[in-house]
């Protein structure tokens, strides 16, 4: 492509900007100078699909190349991706099927990188062998469930020289890039950023423990192998403790990521927690959990909480953050986003900001006026605030910006949005909600806990 | 889809038939998020607002749904055609009362409608949008489509003796349980409930309706110069597999009865009911028409 230089260069900017990340998608769609790179997909439960899918959705001149799946459950979930890979093989996609990852890591010469998409306690384990082999990861969140095994993966990365990205992929979602950006850094409309909620609230219906289809179950020796007592354990683990987090981990975790990124990726000084096992039977880890973290920032205190569900689905998902001028409400759930003026400040102050087109008004505060010589006091409903958009969409599979920042940054031409030291400190923090939950006490942390 | 899905499963297990239900139903959610066109980054949302030439890479699944939608396009002459989306944004409020469209705007959706609007590349799973603008509406296929997929699932579950409630107009039967001769089915006549148009037990394949409320209009995509019509009040079909037979709902809303009956002629394991045309009041049960496998039937009467 003559003008490969350009584009590069493009994709730079892009991805600074986060607006153009839909446009370098398309940019990737012609690119005949992309250096392919081999990748291999490491747990194909329902999160490795997704993956797999959002670069499926790259093209067919993406350069990205499955060369292989591993996956323990080899009558489930390894034999239905193997197929699908091998229904893409016109892309240049190979569906090798492994069920252990040591082989897999043993006999696929031609690997660049890994995509970790496996229960949280592997992990670790699973991150450091694809280094160990010299390879780049992309490793699905919750980056483990344990802060020391986290701490590892970080290491490991630095030692082999390797990226790793973790999977908190609104990092690379043009919306977030944008609020983060735009709304709150260059415009600052939101003023000084005082308190911070969230909720993941899911119905009980999608909550129901997984099952499988008779005679498709995994081996018991090869669960026991791989650290599952049952089936159902390998299907549910995420509720287990000693395999996954439960719901703070599982959901809290990609919103709580937010807080601290808006605030300039500052880390929490304490949090407090409540939560139980409180409606779900047989399940180890709590299935609703409060949390409240104080944010130390340059600005001053920021004070944060955040409540995850299990039983029912009000409101559905969001972060809100609140500052003394303004309110943004964002959720990765398609086109929701919000952004209120306080009624007390001047519709001129945003004013130059609709102007620029960073924001658009969609409905104007309604006041009461005042008018000269009235002798009486016009009581009516208080001001409505007024209601702005932001003037960007999400037009690609939610975690496509993601890989692609991975793959870019392999290639050389971007920079991680979500290396292993950023993981890190997210991990830190949502694990801490249950160590907090588990005292029964506020947790005070130092800023050396979210170091590695 | 916005629809709600239900099944009936017969099964002794009553947790593990709940277990394949929610495997199913999170496949119905999967789907939705790549095929309906209000989610912003779904393929048919995607392809809803390419550029002209644009190559957008679906799913293998919406790949699969509209390379049905084509072949059903063609089988009906038209009569079926998901690019109707122009038009009903051009002639329909959201209520689906009737709006006064400009010339221009008239004219811009007739032009935007047509699968030619449309490449599907065979050779990979990518879809070319050949006129910016092209509006997508799987509204008529997509149901369907779907509970194949429900269906696909509950055999790989060996809960095949089930039946697949794709809203309360299409219907599928995964198989008919033992014991019984088929699903006992009864179609009602919309304009007045109260009256059993027929009933019957559905053995393999799947049934669909269509039709329309009170005030609601329909658009034939054949005539789109023409603009909404009150038109038929409501088509059933029968067809082997869900997808045909959501699709051919759809098109014998619109098809003339000559047109149905060449169809289903066509096509011996088709069949078809419609009432006609609601101009003055209530239409009667000796109004319907009844086409292929139910021709000249004598429906039980209630």
């Amino acid at each position: 492509m003559s003008n490969g230089i350009d584009r590069r260069k493009f994709m730079r900017s892009s991805a600074a900007a986060g607006a153009g990340l839909v446009l370098a998608n398309r940019a990737l769609g012609q690119a005949d100078a992309k250096k392919d790179i081999n990748v291999a997909l490491l747990g194909a439960g329902a999160q490795g699909q997704v993956l797999m899918n959002a670069i499926f959705k790259l093209g067919r001149d993406s350069g990205i190349k499955f060369r292989a799946v591993c996956d323990i459950w080899e009558k489930g979930n390894l034999s239905r991706v193997s197929r699908t890979l091998k229904a893409y093989g016109r892309y240049g996609h190979a569906g090798t099927a492994y069920v252990d990852y040591q082989e897999m890591l043993e006999k696929e010469k031609e690997l660049d990188a890994v995509l970790v998409a496996t229960p949280d306690f592997w992990h670790a384990e699973h991150t450091i062998a694809c280094f160990d082999k010299g390879l780049h990861v992309y490793c699905e969140k919750e980056m483990s469930n344990s802060i020391e095994s986290a701490k590892n993966m970080v290491l490991a990365g630095r030692k082999a020289e390797k990226l790793l990205q973790i999977g908190h992929q609104r990092r690379s979602n043009p919306r977030y890039i944008y609020c983060h950006d735009k709304v709150i850094n260059e415009a600052n409309l939101l003023n000084r950023i005082t308190n911070i909620s969230g909720q993941w609230h899911r119905s009980r219906e999608a909550c129901v423990d997984l099952k499988w289809p008779n005679g498709k179950e995994i081996p018991k020796e090869t669960l026991k192998k791989f650290g599952y007592d049952s089936m159902s354990q390998f299907r549910n683990w995420r509720w287990y403790k000693g395999l996954g987090g439960g719901p703070i981990v599982d959901l809290g975790s990609h919103q709580i990521d937010v807080y601290s990124w808006f605030l300039d990726n500052a880390v929490p000084s304490s949090v407090m927690a409540s939560g139980g096992v409180d409606y779900w039977k047989d399940h180890e880890w709590y299935d609703n959990a409060i949390a409240i973290f104080e944010f130390p920032t340059k600005k001053g205190l920021v004070r944060a909480t955040y409540e995850t569900l299990t039983t029912n689905s009000s409101n559905g998902y969001y972060e809100l953050f609140m500052g003394d001028q303004g309110t943004l409400l964002i959720s990765e759930s398609a086109g929701r986003g919000e952004l209120y003026r306080e009624s007390w400040v001047e519709e001129a102050k945003w004013d130059p900001w609709v102007q620029k087109g960073v924001v658009k008004l969609e409905k104007a505060s309604v006041k009461p006026e005042a008018k000269a010589g009235d002798d009486e006091v016009d009581v009516r409903e208080s001001a409505t605030p007024a209601l702005y958009r932001m003037p960007i969409e999400m037009k690609v599979p939610y975690h496509q910006p993601h890989l692609v920042n991975f793959f870019e940054s392999i290639r050389g031409n971007q920079t991680l949005n979500c290396p292993g030291e950023i993981g890190y400190e997210t991990a830190v923090m949502v694990l801490k909600v249950n160590e907090a939950i588990a005292a029964g006490r506020k947790i005070e942390l130092k800023p050396e806990d979210f170091k590695v | 889809m916005a629809t709600v899905f239900e099944l009936f499963i017969v099964e002794e297990d009553e947790s593990y038939a709940r277990g394949g239900a929610q495997a199913a139903f999170a496949e119905v959610d999967r789907l939705e998020m790549e095929m309906s066109r209000f989610i912003e980054n779904s393929d048919i949302a995607r392809l809803n607002s390419a550029f002209s030439s644009e190559i957008v890479e679906v799913g293998m699944e919406v790949f699969d749904c509209l390379s049905r939608a084509v072949e059903m396009c063609e089988q009906t002459g038209g009569a079926f055609d998901i690019s109707i989306g122009a038009l009903y944004e051009c002639w329909l409020n959201e209520d689906k009362t009737v709006r006064q469209p400009s010339e221009e705007e008239v004219a811009r959706a007739c032009q935007l409608t047509g699968m030619n609007h449309l490449k599907l590349d065979t050779e990979s799973f990518g879809v070319e949008v050949l006129s910016e603008g092209l509006q997508l509406d799987l509204g008529g296929i997509g149901k369907g489509f779907a509970a194949e997929k429900v269906a696909e699932i509950l055999r790989e579950w060996s809960l095949g003796q089930a039946l697949v409630l794709a809203g309360a107009s299409s219907v599928l039967s995964v198989s008919v349980p033992d014991g019984m001769s088929g699903w006992p089915i009864r179609l009602r006549n919309p304009s007045c409930p109260s009256e059993i148009l027929a009933r019957f037990e559905l053995t393999k394949g799947a049934l669909s309706g269509s039709g329309r409320q009170k005030g609601q209009h329909i658009i034939d995509p054949r005539e789109a110069g023409i603009g909404p019509v009150e038109g038929r009040l409501a088509a059933w079909s029968m067809a082997d597999d869900a997808v045909t037979a959501d699709a051919l709902s759809t098109a014998f809303m619109v098809l003339e009865p000559a047109e149905i009956d060449d169809y289903c002629l066509a096509n011996p394991q088709t069949a078809a009911i419609i009432i006609p045309d609601d101009a003055s009041g209530k239409s009667q049960r000796t109004q319907a028409m009844c086409f292929g496998q139910w021709r000249g039937i004598n429906w039980e009467s209630d």
